[in-house]
């Protein structure tokens, strides 16, 4: 499945945008400002002198006025790792256009933010319980080759997510903002992942890909239903009847995944997969969002 | 089966039953995961025998309405109930079926052989009811009861209307179960009639006199019978008068006329009234047309103008005589005819004028003059001079405002909106103003149409109409203008002592078909009726239109027709029905 490139204009809408984080990602030096202070440039406030603090960072003009030490503090300047983990079972080959085609689309934009916030990235796959990841890119410049990465891959196998994330921790165990993008229609309990991952002390996001036909299902008659991905066949009558109760059916497997999120405290959004990659984009953006604008 | 070919349509049957099953079977969709499918319950999970028992259903449903349809179409007939069928036969009896035919044998006789053959041909459980046209219903009877009535009725010397009898038929025979009736007369069916028909003899009333009209010459009448042959064919045509008898070749369409000069007997012991007898033969049948005319003893009528021989021959045949003058002699007295002359002054008696178009604005120098005090104008539709007269009488007002002011002169006949005739009278004479239909006969006008068939009748009736006694005899007795009158076999206007009937005057009786004939011994009824000329030709050959057993009748057929419908119809809403509680 070739990627297309985005357009210039795409790029420098992206460039307007910042990763939302809301946890601090203790590592190395980086350029993402944390909530907690450290030795950046960037000043934070004053505080009251502490046995044991930098003298250097005694305000010395500021005791001549007020008699009394205070220290600057400075936002620490942090590694973001951003994880975009892009589920590429057979399930997201449905319908056509492709979910995946959705997925990775999205997950192109915003390692494209990550790279220009002087973020870690990392890109993967995950299917059939295992991992396939990009190589960690923190430059714009990757950004060809994450871009590559993503779009040569089609979908296949099963999906097996919580196998498949395992791996990926195995090849880096620090705390990193997870993006999970995936139908999450897995057969075994996919609420439990981010619920996890969030105990472990990431920032979790699930962007839940669903297409229209997900969602709905049409009146048609005697149809024989094939799982995608296990082949599996469910003989069904199409009907307005069956077509409510299916409706019903979804509306509550959505309103489980929103009550887990509030629950464990994950970020969780639905993406329609027939949407363009700026409109999903733009779902994104906002104070409880992945997102936010610069400035 | 009326269409029995239509029933090759149910192959088709087989062909839709297999497309409707390969559309009825489940459709493969692939879906993401069948894992939301587990939310939809149990129950909705119908499996596909059910879709099938149900497509089923409605399959052979569609089935049985397209069956029902073509055999619909097919147009199927149950065995008729014999048993509880009347059948209605109208029996025309008017006179015209007494005329004999080439075999002797008269017309009646012919048709009631064929109706007697038919009733004998019906089942033994089918009964009658038989109408004539002479008023009588013999009310429901078996066939051996039939076939004496039919025998014992035969028939009359008098008219009938055929349509009128029809009519009642098909009223009676609607009442008795729907079945048409069945009508037997000597006469074609019109276009269209739905009555089952057996007819004979129906040819013959294709040819016949269309005009009639006598010239004396001394004591000889040249009588002039224009013969008209309708028919498709070739015909020969015997016109007798008086047994003087002239044959004509007529072809088909053709007009001709038979000049028959007769010896003109004792005017005085002969009355005003030729005796005229048409004869019926094999080839010219009773109920033929003749204009009929009778000439009188010379009158007294001038008529001044360009030679005219046809006007002269008409004028000659109604008045008995007519003179020529250049101008109106001085004291001359009678009847004055101006044919496309402008009169110098106004003569002293009753004057005609006749002009034709080209000539009304040369002769037009009528002086006006005041209304004369006894003028009358005939507006009445039933006025027997205005018969077949179409004329727009707004029209001839204005006219007579334009051309002829009041009182001056008043139009007799008139053309494309031009006066052709106009009457001026003496003052305090009575005058008339009569519309009269004439045919136009050239771009340029003439007075042809004097010569029509029915022009000297109407001059006959003018003259009568205003008592003009001319040269102290009787105006001529005749029929009226432009009505063909039908003879009936048999029928004789003849004048003086024996069978023959001096007829002095025949008029239209009150009963259909029949005309009356007053003569000096008093007044007679016979059996006559009107002949359109556009009547159809029966193409020589007897119509036998009958229904047929067993497969019954167009009733009976239509009953089977609309219940194959209604089955189709219950079936396709059946269809609709199960399909609608399927969706739900």
């Amino acid at each position: 499945m070739a990627l297309s490139p985005p357009t210039a204009r795409q790029l420098a809408h992206w460039r307007q945008l910042t990763l939302n984080t809301t946890r601090s990602f203790p590592g190395g030096s980086g350029r993402r400002l944390g909530p907690k202070t450290g030795s950046s440039i960037e000043f934070a406030e004053f505080r009251a002198y502490a046995p044991g603090d930098d003298l250097r960072q005694v305000d010395w003009n500021l005791f001549a006025r007020s008699e009394k030490l205070f220290v600057r503090t400075f936002l620490e300047e942090q590694h973001v790792k951003l994880a975009l983990l892009v589920d590429a079972s057979a399930s997201m080959g449905e319908p056509r256009p492709e979910k995946l085609r959705t997925a990775v689309g999205l997950a192109a934009a915003l390692a494209y933010v990550g790279l220009v916030g002087g973020h870690v990235v990392r890109a993967a796959f995950l299917r059939d319980g295992e991992c396939e990841a990009a190589p960690p890119a923190s430059r714009e410049a990757a950004f060809p080759g994450l871009l590559e990465f993503l779009g040569r891959r089609n979908a296949s196998g099963a999906t097996r997510l919580l196998a498949g994330l395992e791996r990926f921790l195995a090849l880096d165990a620090g705390r990193a903002l997870v993006v999970l993008l995936s139908d999450l229609l897995d057969p075994g309990a996919p609420r439990a992942i981010p619920a996890t991952l969030v105990e472990q002390g990431h920032q979790v996001q699930v962007l839940h890909i669903l297409a229209g036909s997900d969602l709905r299902a049409e009146d048609g008659g005697a149809v024989v239903l094939v799982d995608r991905e296990t082949g599996e066949s469910r003989e069904v009558i199409l009907d307005v009847a069956t077509a409510e109760e299916y409706a019903g059916a979804v509306g509550a497997h959505l309103e489980e995944w929103r009550r887990a999120a509030l629950r464990h405290g994950f970020g969780y959004r639905v993406i329609h997969a027939g949407a363009t990659v700026d409109e999903n984009l733009l779902h994104l953006v906002g104070s409880d969002g992945l997102l936010a604008r610069k400035g | 089966m009326a269409h029995p070919w239509m029933l090759l349509a149910l192959l088709l049957l087989p062909a839709y039953w297999w497309m409707r099953r390969l559309e009825a079977r489940p459709r493969r969709r692939v879906v993401s995961s069948l894992l939301l499918w587990t939310g939809v319950p149990a129950r909705r999970e119908a499996p596909v025998q059910e879709w099938e028992r149900r497509t089923t259903l409605v399959l052979w449903l569609e089935l049985a309405a397209l069956a029902g349809a073509i055999l619909a179409i097919a147009g199927p007939r149950l065995p008729g109930s014999a048993a509880a069928r009347t059948r209605v036969v109208y029996l025309d009896r008017s006179a015209s079926l007494l005329t004999r035919e080439a075999d002797g044998r008269t017309r009646g006789d012919r048709l009631r052989a064929a109706l007697l053959a038919w009733i004998s041909a019906r089942p033994a459980t089918e009964r009658f009811r038989i109408l004539t046209g002479a008023g009588e219903d013999g009310g429901e009877m078996d066939a051996a009861a039939a076939r004496d009535f039919v025998s014992a009725h035969g028939p009359l010397a008098r008219g009938e209307s055929l349509v009128e009898g029809v009519a009642a038929a098909w009223t009676v025979a609607r009442a008795a179960g729907g079945d048409p009736p069945v009508v037997a007369t000597d006469r074609a069916p019109e276009k269209g009639e739905a009555a089952h028909w057996i007819s004979r003899g129906a040819p013959s009333a294709n040819a016949g006199i269309v005009g009639c009209v006598a010239e004396r010459r001394g004591e000889a009448l040249d009588l002039l019978a224009t013969v008209r042959n309708a028919s498709a064919g070739a015909r020969r045509v015997a016109v007798s008068a008086a047994g003087v008898t002239v044959d004509l070749r007529l072809a088909a369409g053709a007009e001709e006329r038979a000049v028959l000069t007769l010896a003109w007997k004792d005017a005085a012991a002969a009355g005003p009234c030729l005796a005229v007898r048409l004869e019926p033969g094999d080839e010219l049948p009773a109920d033929d047309l003749a204009w009929l005319a009778f000439p009188a003893p010379p009158p007294t009528v001038w008529r001044l103008g360009p030679d005219n021989p046809a006007l002269d021959r008409a004028l000659a045949a109604v008045f008995g005589g007519v003179r020529r003058a250049e101008a109106i002699p001085a004291d001359a007295t009678g009847l004055f005819v101006f044919d496309r002359t402008a009169p110098e002054r106004l003569p002293a008696g009753p004057a005609i004028v006749i002009a034709a178009p080209r000539d009304v604005s040369g002769w037009c120098t009528i002086r006006p003059g005041p209304r004369p005090a006894g003028a009358r104008t005939v507006r009445d539709p039933a006025s027997p001079l205005l018969r077949h007269a179409h004329l727009e009488w707004a029209r001839v007002d204005r006219l007579l405002e334009a051309v002829f002011p009041p009182g001056a002169a008043h139009v007799l006949v008139e053309c494309e909106g031009v006066p052709l005739v106009a009457w001026t009278g003496p003052e305090g004479a009575p005058a008339l103003w009569i519309g009269f239909d004439v045919a136009w006969t050239g771009a340029g006008g003439s007075s042809d149409w004097a010569q029509l068939p029915g022009f000297p009748i109407f001059f006959a009736n003018l003259a009568r109409e205003w008592g003009l006694g001319l040269a102290g005899t009787a105006a001529p007795a005749c029929v009226s203008p432009g009505t063909p009158v039908r003879l009936p076999p048999g029928a004789t206007v003849r004048a003086g002592a024996g069978p023959s009937l001096p007829a002095a005057r025949v008029w239209r009786a009150p009963e259909a078909g029949c005309w009356r004939v007053a003569s000096p011994g008093g007044v007679q009824t016979v059996a006559a009726s009107l002949l359109s000329r556009a009547e159809t030709d029966n193409g020589g050959a007897d119509v036998e239109r009958l229904p047929t057993e067993p497969e019954g009748g167009r009733g009976e057929r239509r009953e089977a027709w609309r219940g194959l419908a209604a089955l189709a119809l219950l079936a396709l809403c059946g269809a609709r029905v199960v399909e609608s509680r399927r969706s739900k």
